[in-house]
């Protein structure tokens, strides 16, 4: 019971709060066990209260927070109109990914959008808001934001994979193909490697179709890493940006960010045995 | 947060509601004094504590008290000890049932164990089994079991 922020209030508003919090509390409780068909239930264990207290914090939170004069249960409606936006939102986004997903995918991909899609049809936004999709298992190569709870952590999902759609929309279909055909069984995320092999045409100007590298782009690719200079990978990302030519701006972003991770792998491979490993062919 | 008012605010609803009970319960001549009633509410504090759960509102006293009252086994004499009994053994079985069970229907077995195959022994009730608090709520006693027993 530490996350509602009541210790900044005057001890009279703490007070208030805290009160309106203990009959909001077995509102819920009433509410959770009926949303549940579990029939009445006075008691809960001590761990769902917890979770539901942290629930009431997050949405309130969401509403502007707690405040002295601030009827909690207002605040906790206002915070679910929110939230019932939010969810909507997360629902078109999650059509938006699906109907754009590329016909070629890892399992590890199908699988996520699966687990979000069960995500948003469980989510709880009345006494669980603040649960995200926990279970969910889907590397993004762009750091998540700290403390994003609920909703917003299945958003941020959904939009890297959104982008991720955009990325390989902007492969020509043929090539895209050819690449997925010669991605290994277990890869997960694939549109690192994507970027990388991207990365890796850029530096030898020969456009991204084909995607995959042969044996002459290994031989050619270890003698420019030879003599590169920082300046040779940047230039490279500059010219994979120019020819996935994305239109959007959270797009662009992602692989301005993804690109500065992958270049010190490549640029770390000078060698043709390690490049080998690193671009698929 | 400090947790300390939430508590006081448990005490003081679930005090509130187990006194409303008292005129309700004189025309059964079942009275708990202030004391009883202070010390059942402790003694709840302690049985939450100890099953790792929490309550809001009245609790589950009053909901006992509703359905035992009526019992011929409580009187007076045993009222608020059994109801000690009844409250521990509420929570044990609830803890032990996942919560699969309703308040009422959990209650509603105790009932059909304390006024039958334990003749009013509370003590049986903090002894027995959420398996064997069914089995006996659906089928009585049974005496194939009796050896198991260690209380019987």
């Amino acid at each position: 019971m530490n996350k509602l922020p009541v210790n900044s209030l005057p001890p009279e508003a703490q007070q208030r709060t805290l009160r309106q919090l203990y009959a909001l509390m077995e509102k819920q409780v009433r509410s959770y066990t009926r949303h549940r068909h579990m029939g009445e239930h006075s008691s809960i264990p001590a761990e769902l209260a917890r979770d539901m207290i942290e629930s009431i914090s997050y949405t309130v939170g969401l509403a502007g927070g707690v405040a002295p004069g601030r009827d909690l249960e207002e605040a906790l409606r206002l915070g679910q109109a929110i939230l019932d936006a939010r969810l909507q939102k997360a629902k078109d986004m999650l059509e938006l990914v699906s109907a754009t997903a590329p016909r070629w995918q890892t399992e590890c991909r199908w699988e996520a959008l699966g687990y979000l899609r069960r995500y948003l049809a469980n989510y709880d936004p009345a006494h669980l808001a603040h649960k995200g999709p926990e279970g969910l298992f889907y590397p993004v190569p762009v750091p998540r934001p700290e403390g994003i709870q609920g909703m917003d952590c299945c958003n941020f999902y959904l939009q890297a994979m959104w982008i991720e759609n955009q990325i390989m929309d902007a492969v020509p279909e043929e090539a895209l193909g050819e690449f997925f055909r010669r991605l290994p069984v277990d890869t997960l995320n694939p549109c690192e490697p994507l970027l990388t092999n991207g990365l890796g045409k850029a530096l030898l100007k020969t456009g991204i179709d084909p995607l995959v590298f042969t044996p002459e782009d290994h031989r050619r690719i270890g003698a420019i890493m030879a003599q590169s200079t920082e300046k040779t990978l940047q230039d490279a990302a500059e010219r994979l940006a120019r020819w996935l030519d994305l239109k959007n701006e959270p797009a662009r972003a992602y692989v301005e960010a993804v690109i500065p991770r992958l270049t010190p792998w490549i640029g770390g491979e000078n060698h043709t045995q390690g490049l080998e490993n690193l671009f698929i062919s | 947060m400090n947790d300390l008012p939430i508590r006081q605010m448990q005490i003081c609803a679930a005090k509130d509601e187990i006194r409303s009970l008292n005129t309700l319960n004189q025309r059964y001549g079942l009275t708990l004094t202030e004391a009883d009633i202070s010390e059942l509410v402790e003694l709840r504090g302690e049985a939450l504590r100890s099953t790792g759960r929490v309550e809001f509102g009245g609790g589950i006293l009053p909901k006992l008290i509703r359905a035992f009252c009526k019992s011929p086994y409580v009187d007076r004499y045993n009222y608020a000890a059994t109801l000690g009994d009844l409250q521990d053994a509420f929570y044990y079985f609830k803890n032990e049932s996942e919560d699969r069970f309703s308040d009422d229907e959990l209650i509603e077995f105790m009932e059909k164990v304390f006024n039958g195959t334990a003749h009013g022994a509370s003590e049986v009730l903090t002894t027995i089994s959420l398996e064997e608090l069914c089995r006996w709520a659906r089928n009585g006693f049974d005496d194939r079991y009796a050896d198991e027993e260690a209380f019987w």
